[in-house]
């Protein structure tokens, strides 16, 4: 098989081409897309040997649930990763439970401080004049990193409220308030 | 519902912040629910940005193999979780405990069918299967035997073995006036490999049996300890 640059690639024919039980266009869309797909997993599961396992397992849902995806709704690459990210939280929940008291050790400290610390980072890597940077720019910096480690590293309102040091209920109603704010400002 | 109620549903499950049984069950509705469905495309779309941007990472050089050789399992059993935990099982058997409660919530079932599709996979062939069940009747292990005398042992189950003892696998061969023979310590859960003695081949109801030993194995040559799980050898059809 030819490689072929992501770009020029036709997501959602791949996906039809899969419904229709075309192996081949699951590989173009493995080969073009689990790099990347592994990145989101790793952000969150931290280990790349996970990471590769649910990789793997989120390309087997989308050759099974291929023929949900309707370009109707949304972007095909929209669709590849809400299953890859459904895989790894589906991991993530399953591998720990809420943990709303402080770190145990040295590494897990400075691990979550670099967490609070990257969820910043990954707000500005964001396309300066995409309306998710400017909408998420919109809102006050804590409330921003809520939204960021709740999306970009899957913690819950609970793991959230032990890395800021902040009451579960001020947390909750932070995402509240800030998920409403921004679907107001990307409307 | 409202389109308001329908839009913070969505949010909540795109970024993640739902258990598994709520994710599990909004991932259920979708199928039947358009509106639920298109809200959630709409908030994946909002935030899909910060997942593109993220710098593609190398990939497991059989990583492509893997996804094949999961589709492959599922088939079998249209797409059975169960299926998959124990093809996962079978390739990268030290790896996490994420399919293990999986593994444990199965039916014997669906863990001998899991086990044959496993083998069918493998080269070469091995002679036989035993599914080694405990006294409850659950899956423990799986033994691969090869007409080299190799056996493969799978195990299901994270074995608690204590301090001081070892797991031992054994087998009876199925001739007469045979007595149980060692084929090998089990100190690690792991895909593992043992050679045994020189054996006829292995046959149809030959008992395989794994029993908990002191460290370095049973004083007596003879299986003493408690049994961990037995079961008796099939051929694939």
């Amino acid at each position: 098989m030819t490689a072929v640059a992501a770009a020029d690639l036709d997501h959602g024919a791949l996906l039809q081409q899969c419904a229709a039980g075309d192996r081949r266009a699951l590989q173009a869309l493995y080969q073009a897309e689990a790099p990347r797909m592994k990145a989101v997993a790793r952000r969150m599961l931290r280990r790349d040997e996970i990471a590769e396992d649910a990789v793997q397992d989120a390309f087997v849902r989308i050759w099974h649930k291929a023929s949900q995806y309707d370009p109707e709704r949304g972007s095909a690459l929209g669709w590849i990763y809400t299953v890859q990210r459904s895989v790894a939280l589906n991991l993530l929940r399953g591998s720990r439970h809420e943990d709303l008291v402080e770190p145990a050790d040295f590494d897990a400290i400075q691990e979550r401080r670099q967490e609070i610390h990257t969820a910043e980072e990954v707000w500005g890597r964001l396309d300066a004049s995409g309306r998710l940077r400017t909408c998420l720019g919109g809102l006050e910096p804590a409330r921003r990193k809520v939204v960021l480690l709740a999306y970009a590293y899957g913690l819950s309102h609970g793991e959230i409220a032990g890395r800021l040091a902040r009451p579960l209920g001020t947390v909750k109603a932070w995402l509240r308030r800030s998920l409403e704010s921004l679907r107001e400002c990307m409307k | 519902m409202s389109a308001t109620d329908l839009d913070r549903i969505a949010d909540e499950y795109v970024v993640g912040l739902m258990d598994d049984d709520e994710a599990r069950e909004i991932e259920r509705r979708m199928a039947g629910e358009p509106a639920l469905a298109a809200a959630i495309s709409a908030a994946a779309e909002r935030f899909l940005e910060i997942d593109l941007s993220e710098t593609p990472v190398a990939l497991a050089a059989e990583g492509w193999s893997g996804v094949e050789a999961r589709l492959r399992a599922a088939e079998g059993a249209g797409g059975d979780p169960i299926l998959l935990a124990a093809e996962r099982l079978r390739r990268r058997p030290t790896v996490a405990s994420h399919w293990r409660t999986v593994a444990q919530a199965g039916m014997a079932a669906c863990l001998v069918l899991a086990a044959a599709l496993g083998w069918q996979l493998s080269q070469p062939a091995p002679e036989m299967i035993a599914v080694l069940v405990d006294s409850a009747g659950e899956p423990q292990a799986v033994i691969e035997a090869f007409a080299d005398d190799r056996v493969t042992v799978l195990p299901l189950v994270d074995f608690a073995v204590p301090d001081g003892s070892t797991l031992q696998v054994w087998t009876l061969p199925a001739v007469a006036d045979a007595k149980p023979v060692s084929l090998g310590l089990i100190d690690h859960i792991a895909r593992l490999n043992l050679r045994g003695p020189d054996l006829p081949a292995p046959a149809q109801g030959q008992l395989y049996e794994i029993t908990i030993e002191q460290a370095g194995g049973s004083p007596t040559g003879l299986p003493t300890g408690p049994i961990v799980g037995k079961g008796f050898a099939k051929g694939i059809i």
